[in-house]
């Protein structure tokens, strides 16, 4: 028995539905599932982003102190997680949209450049760069 | 069907930068598991990992974002991804999950279960044929936890993995602590759990940490392994005794990176559990539960 591509649609529509109750900001269940679970599974996907993206930014979150999670959790609630590049592109527009409202410190600065130098943004997000943009020779 | 079950043995451990040292250090590992996503396919050596590789020790591609239980079609990208990175490091499986991770072009980040119905089997089924074909060396789908089910399920976890491995000859990566997180929120017997799936399409075994908070338990690879975990390995390799050597089993851990002393003391609780079906209780004082 193979798929119908009705079924098929059904699928991507209830799934459609699913990943939107799942990264909603009022973590409200769907109809049918129990609504205690789906907090605590959606709180917990949002805590691993967090602490996902932070892990990758030390510097960046160190500079925030008190105020990252405020700050986080308002970038987050507006921005997807990118499809490519993982928590360290997550991190990378999270720096990006916070410069435009403020400066960074000296050392999330520098560790912006660090990334920047590995990575390009792209589309989906960040992806790695294949020629150095830095060469170091040594005299 | 009777295919020889890909050679992954011994003692081993989900391979992270913040470890790399320990598992350098570490002369008794059969096999590391590299996360597919964290890698450039067309990059430079990870030398670390070529190090390990050229004493012997396996490397295990597994991937977390090939969205193998999704509608949306599958990524020939990330299809690449894990075929040019097994081919790198020769390895002997690739590992994916049953399981989906986006829905209506976003991205969760996190494994979502799967609905267990026939039309959801049916598209894994699809979808795991597609990747097989794709991918130089055998496939392996883990079993995933969750802390949400879908409603109207059609058919019970061990019944659709069963069908599932039977369709397509996929391996099993079974997930000894996805069914113990699975059993203690949902409240099954776990060793019931594990007497229904095919034992003898197991490639190789996970086990990992978790920690409870507000009465949920959280399968967060940041918490030691509990000893009900390591009871469930130590049955799992007496269920070998006298087959031949049993599936390797691995410890994944992604978060609140142990001390080396605590590192060494789990891993050697996992193989003395997976040697002689023998429960060993660390004797470094865990870290803390929280």
């Amino acid at each position: 028995m193979t798929l119908s591509a009705e079924s098929r649609e059904r699928l991507a529509r209830s799934q459609a539905e699913f990943v939107a109750a799942m990264l909603a900001v009022d973590g409200r269940a769907p109809e049918s599932f129990d609504p205690t679970h789906w907090q605590a599974a959606a709180t917990a996907l949002a805590t691993k982003r967090r602490r996902s993206a932070a892990r990758a930014w030390p510097a960046l979150v160190e500079s925030l102190g008190d105020e990252f999670e405020r700050l986080w959790t308002e970038f987050a609630a507006a921005h997807d997680l990118p499809a490519s590049g993982g928590p360290l592109a997550d991190g990378f527009l999270f720096a990006k949209w916070l410069m435009s409202h403020r400066p960074l410190s000296d050392k999330a600065r520098r560790e912006l450049i660090s990334v920047e130098l590995q990575h390009q943004p792209c589309a989906e997000g960040l992806k790695p760069r294949r020629r150095p943009t830095v060469r170091v020779a040594r005299l | 069907m009777n295919a020889a079950s890909p050679k992954v043995r011994g003692l081993g451990i989900g391979w992270r930068p913040e470890l790399a040292l320990d598992i350098e250090r570490r002369s008794d590992l059969g096999f590391v598991e590299m996360l597919a996503e964290d890698f450039d396919p067309l990059g430079d050596d990870c030398l670390p990992l070529r190090r390990l590789r050229n004493r012997g020790v396996q490397v295990v591609v597994h991937g977390v974002s090939l969205s193998l239980g999704g509608a949306e079609p599958l990524s020939a990208s990330r299809l690449d991804r894990l075929a040019r990175l097994a081919e790198r490091y020769a390895s002997p499986l690739i590992s994916e999950h049953v399981a989906f991770v986006r829905g209506g072009g976003r991205e969760t980040g996190h494994l979502m279960p799967v609905p267990r119905t026939r039309d959801s089997l049916e598209l894994l089924v699809a979808n795991i044929r597609e990747a097989q074909a794709a991918l130089p060396v055998p496939l392996a789908v883990e079993n995933i936890a969750s802390l949400v089910e879908w409603p109207d399920a059609e058919m019970t976890e061990p019944q659709f993995l069963t069908e599932l491995l039977d369709r397509t000859g996929a391996w099993l990566l079974l997930d000894l602590e996805n069914v113990y997180a699975n059993s203690r929120n949902r409240g099954f017997d776990p060793i019931e759990f594990l007497e229904q799936l095919p034992l003898e399409r197991v490639a190789y075994a996970h086990v990992a940490g978790g920690v409870e908070r507000s009465g949920v338990y959280h399968d967060t690879h940041a918490h030691a392994v509990p000893p009900a975990v390591l009871e469930l390995v130590a049955w799992f390799a007496g269920r070998y005794l006298g087959q031949g050597t049993a599936p390797g089993v691995m410890l994944e851990r992604d978060d609140r990176f142990p001390s080396s002393e605590q590192l060494d003391a789990e891993l050697t609780a996992i193989a003395a559990a997976m040697a002689d079906g023998r429960v060993v209780s660390s004797e470094v004082p865990h870290d803390a539960v929280g």
